[in-house]
């Protein structure tokens, strides 16, 4: 199964109220599918846009937080230390080099979801911000520290010592990773208006530790599959020159990434649909089970693949383009299970997804959207073409 | 017409739960965070533009030496403007979030398909910004030429698109009866401050090269010379600061034009600083870098690029401080409450709606003072604090408490700068006795006072001063009068 289904599973269980929130006032969640027939046609508009933005921007998360994490294997195993006699590891030094990239990308990717999620769900979202305050407003200390730490493990001209890179990995790991629990905690709290009053005043506790860990580390597992993916792609494709000696050292420990990572998020969805008692209806909705049926059906036709890539020990064949396929489905999918749920924990509170008043600007959007993309698949080319002019 | 904010439900301050930041304005968090990303954002912008005029130098053979500063300028580009530029300018929104929820929802909610525009063109600066920085020395020259284009315009997009939503706060123009978002982006003072922008973007970009030059190894003195007289060009914008700092006063609102010039000593010495700063950044770089070819070493460089940091925090205080009594003019005040709505919660009341208990309920002796000190975290504290920065105790702790209540009630006669009071003539009181409460050091006792009588002058004194703001109240009293 994949970790992302598992997720999206459970996050119907690990995303329910407290206990501080139920019993201050008890949420009956409502159908989804009733809700989303009497939603505007707009606020629908605004929701897929969360949810095809959000997918974008987990695909750069998940990367990022899988690539800090095996960069920090590495970094430990003085895979980037000269004076180390450790082997050419061009999977190390591929992600190494990317970090810094793909954690940009993901800060990028994730403006538009933050902005769309202001649109539509503005009440929970700026309540939960200011509930956390402190705790939620030192993510961004943490993310920069983060993103100059993966540059002093880059860097060839300093800090070439062992203890120092993995120092330097271990440190932008941790922060990713609280980034990570922050988020998780923000929107845990979103999903708890009942409660939050007495969270203000501390009579009453926002998410419990346990719930947030569960959340985070569904999360985490969920991202290791993308990560060794996105990583196969880019051997593949030639990155850090990589030969194809460097591809068949890199397939297995990927796929067996995957794999683990993906019996582990399993595991841990069970432990969790087991604690919480299946507080939430989202799957008897038909958009929650539809988009359920998906992941899983998308995961499980992705386990025989990375085994397959496992055994043949090669990143060439068939089996990557269905990996991304796949993985697209599922990243999607759960988005979409994600939002049904908190679609129906706000229904019928004062922070129920709103009618937003229409507005103009949305042609100039489609417009720079398309010239956007358009050019961005220029520069793509045209460095891809000229590289490989050049190498030849 | 435009959307009337009363009827969205997100607002009031008390639609969100209030962080207390102790000693520390509000503004000055959004204000600190606002500056250096501004400053950031703006060195990168002028950046694209410079690290292009460099390229089409070396490439045309026109200052060969101009290719060995590129890589330089732009690993520092990616250094800060992709970390802490970026992070910084998610920090804005977040920040944002916290100080003014219901301001930065408006925005968003008004502005949220710019934004989305923006959202692409950063998308662009990252993809070009990371395709040079990663394959720039693998690249023909025409590629890397067309590369910083895109950079650079991509960047530039970004500032087109933030310029309209800023400016819209202090200017809204016809956004204001026509609801129309285009009318509210190219607004009174849009061009003024896009153009003023740019101007300050090249000028930024160009101090930094230049201090990354005197850093660089490799460079002879003539050599840093003959590179240091490209960056001139990049200073002569200034000379035109004066007209284009006239036309974005000009195009204000006169109320917020008198706070600067001379109606706020506070502004006025910050318009005077970023004034003065600006000149002698502008007249060192016309006149002795471009007109008498000087040398600009790289402490100069340093304490012109920490000049203009100066600058840049005192023109955004302004910027900033202009708007006042609103966060954005004629709709919300600062406290987000909108003018539509001050004489309905004379009536109602502003706690009414505020579903967040006190924290510490237990420090106060009375449930009068309980009262006020929840109005002060509804209608004062975006602004002010009790004993720390803009404090309350400061202000008005030694008016008599006569003077306080009248002082009050008629906030918007007190101050110009200042919204009407929006709250009951029992919560006005609540929050009189509050701050004599804590001017008197907080005393485990003190007395409530409920007299009937002073409730009935403060309303009378609240009927006086009228629920519009001031220049409002005073055109009405005027024609009042005539009458």
């Amino acid at each position: 199964m994949n970790p992302i289904a598992t997720v999206a599973a459970v996050q119907a269980t690990a995303d329910a109220p407290t206990s501080a929130a139920t019993s201050a006032a008890p949420i009956a969640a409502p159908n989804v599918d009733t809700l989303l027939s009497t939603l505007p046609t707009s606020t629908l508009i605004y929701i897929v846009l969360l949810i095809a933005t959000y997918a974008l921007h987990a695909i750069f998360m998940h990367y990022t937080i899988g690539g800090a994490l095996w960069t920090l294997g590495s970094a430990i195993r003085g895979r980037f230390s000269p004076s180390t006699n450790a082997p050419r590891d061009v999977l190390a030094t591929t992600v190494r080099d990317w970090l810094p990239s793909a954690i940009s990308s993901a800060i990028t990717a994730g403006i538009a979801p933050l902005l769309f999620v202001q649109i539509v769900y503005q009440k929970s979202f700026y309540t939960a911000n200011l509930l956390l305050f402190n705790r939620w407003m030192l993510l961004l200390p943490a993310l920069i520290i983060a993103i100059y730490a993966l540059y002093v493990v880059k860097a060839h001209s300093f800090a070439r010592g062992r203890l120092v890179k993995s120092l330097a990995a271990a440190v932008a790991t941790v922060l990713i990773a609280y980034t990570g629990i922050a988020f998780v905690e923000n929107h845990l709290l979103s999903l708890q208006p009942a409660a939050w009053p007495a969270i203000y005043g501390g009579t009453a506790h926002g998410p419990t530790v346990e719930r947030i860990a569960l959340r985070f580390s569904m999360w985490l597992c969920a991202a290791l599959p993308t990560f060794a993916l996105l990583a196969a792609w880019q051997l593949r494709l030639g990155a850090g020159d990589a030969s194809d000696e460097d591809r068949r050292q890199a397939a297995r420990p990927l796929a067996i990434l995957a794999v683990l990572a993906t019996i582990a998020a399993m595991g841990i969805a069970f432990v969790a649909w087991h604690v919480a008692h299946g507080e939430s209806k989202v799957l008897s909705s038909r958009i929650g089970l539809g988009a359920l049926i998906t992941l899983f059906a998308a995961q499980i036709l992705a386990i025989p693949c990375w085994l397959t890539v496992a055994a043949r020990r090669s990143l060439n064949g068939g089996a990557l383009w269905i990996l991304l396929a796949l993985t697209l489905v599922s990243i999607f999918a759960a988005a979409v299970l994600r939002e049904a749920h908190r679609l129906a924990l706000l229904a019928g509170t004062d922070a129920a997804p709103r009618e937003p008043a229409p507005v103009g600007g949305l042609a100039i959007f489609l417009i720079f959207t398309l010239l956007g993309v358009g050019i961005i698949v220029w520069i793509i080319r045209t460095v891809a073409r000229s590289l490989a002019t050049r190498t030849n | 017409m435009a959307p009337d904010p009363a009827a969205l439900p997100n607002f009031l301050p008390s639609a969100y739960p209030v962080n207390d930041y102790g000693p520390i304005m509000k503004g000055m968090a959004i204000g600190g965070l606002g500056i250096f990303h501004v400053f950031l954002a703006q060195f990168a912008i002028g950046g694209g533009f410079l690290l292009f005029w460099f390229e089409w130098l070396a490439q045309s053979g026109r200052e060969p030496l101009a290719r060995r500063l590129i890589d330089s300028v732009f690993r520092v580009l990616i250094f800060l403007s992709f970390v802490l530029g970026a992070l910084t300018g998610v920090g804005m929104w977040l920040t944002s979030i916290q100080v003014s929820a219901p301001t930065i929802g408006l925005m968003v909610d008004e502005f949220h398909w710019i934004w989305a525009t923006e959202w692409i063109f950063f998308w662009i600066e990252v993809v070009a910004g990371y395709a040079f920085f990663r394959y720039g020395d693998r690249l023909s020259g025409r590629e890397r030429l067309t590369l910083l284009a895109i950079y650079s315009i991509a960047g530039f997009g970004s500032l087109f698109w933030i310029n309209g939503i800023l400016s819209w706060q202090l200017t809204p123009g016809g956004w204001v009866t026509s609801g129309s978002i285009w009318e509210g982006f190219f607004n009174p003072t849009f061009w003024p401050s896009l153009l003023f922008r740019t101007v300050v973007c090249l000028v930024l970009a160009a101090l930094g090269a230049a201090i990354v030059l005197n850093a660089l190894p490799g460079f002879s003195r003539e050599e840093r010379e003959r590179v240091l007289h490209q960056l001139s060009p990049f200073f002569l914008p200034m000379l035109a600061m004066p007209i284009l700092g006239a036309w974005y006063l000009a195009a204000m609102p006169a109320d917020s034009r008198g706070w600067i010039l001379g109606g706020s000593m506070v502004m006025t010495m910050f318009f005077n600083i970023a004034a003065g700063s600006s000149a002698l950044i502008g007249g060192y770089g016309v006149i002795a870098l471009w007109r008498q070819k000087n040398y600009m070493n790289g402490a100069t460089a340093t304490l012109l690029a920490a000049i203009a940091f100066g600058a840049t925090g005192a023109g955004e205080f302004i910027r900033e401080g202009a708007r006042k009594p609103y966060s954005v003019r004629e709709t919300l005040y600062s406290n987000a409450i909108t003018p539509a709505q001050v004489a309905s919660l004379r009536e109602t009341g502003v706690l009414a709606t505020d579903p967040y208990p006190l924290r510490d309920a237990s420090d106060y002796p009375t449930e009068q003072l309980r009262e006020g000190r929840l109005v002060y975290r509804n209608l004062c504290s975006v602004c002010h604090t009790i004993r720390g920065a803009n404090a309350l105790d400061a202000l008005m702790g030694d008016w008599a408490i006569e003077q306080k209540r009248l002082n009050v009630a008629m906030l918007q006669w007190t101050e110009g700068f200042m919204p009407p009071f929006a709250g009951t003539a029992e919560e006005l009181e609540a929050l009189v006795q509050y701050i004599a409460w804590e001017h008197a050091h907080r005393p485990s006792a003190w007395p409530e006072s409920r007299d009937p009588a002073v409730f009935a002058e403060i309303r009378e004194a609240l009927k006086r001063a009228g629920p519009h703001p001031a220049p409002r109240a005073q055109e009405l009293a005027g024609s009042e009068e005539a009458r």
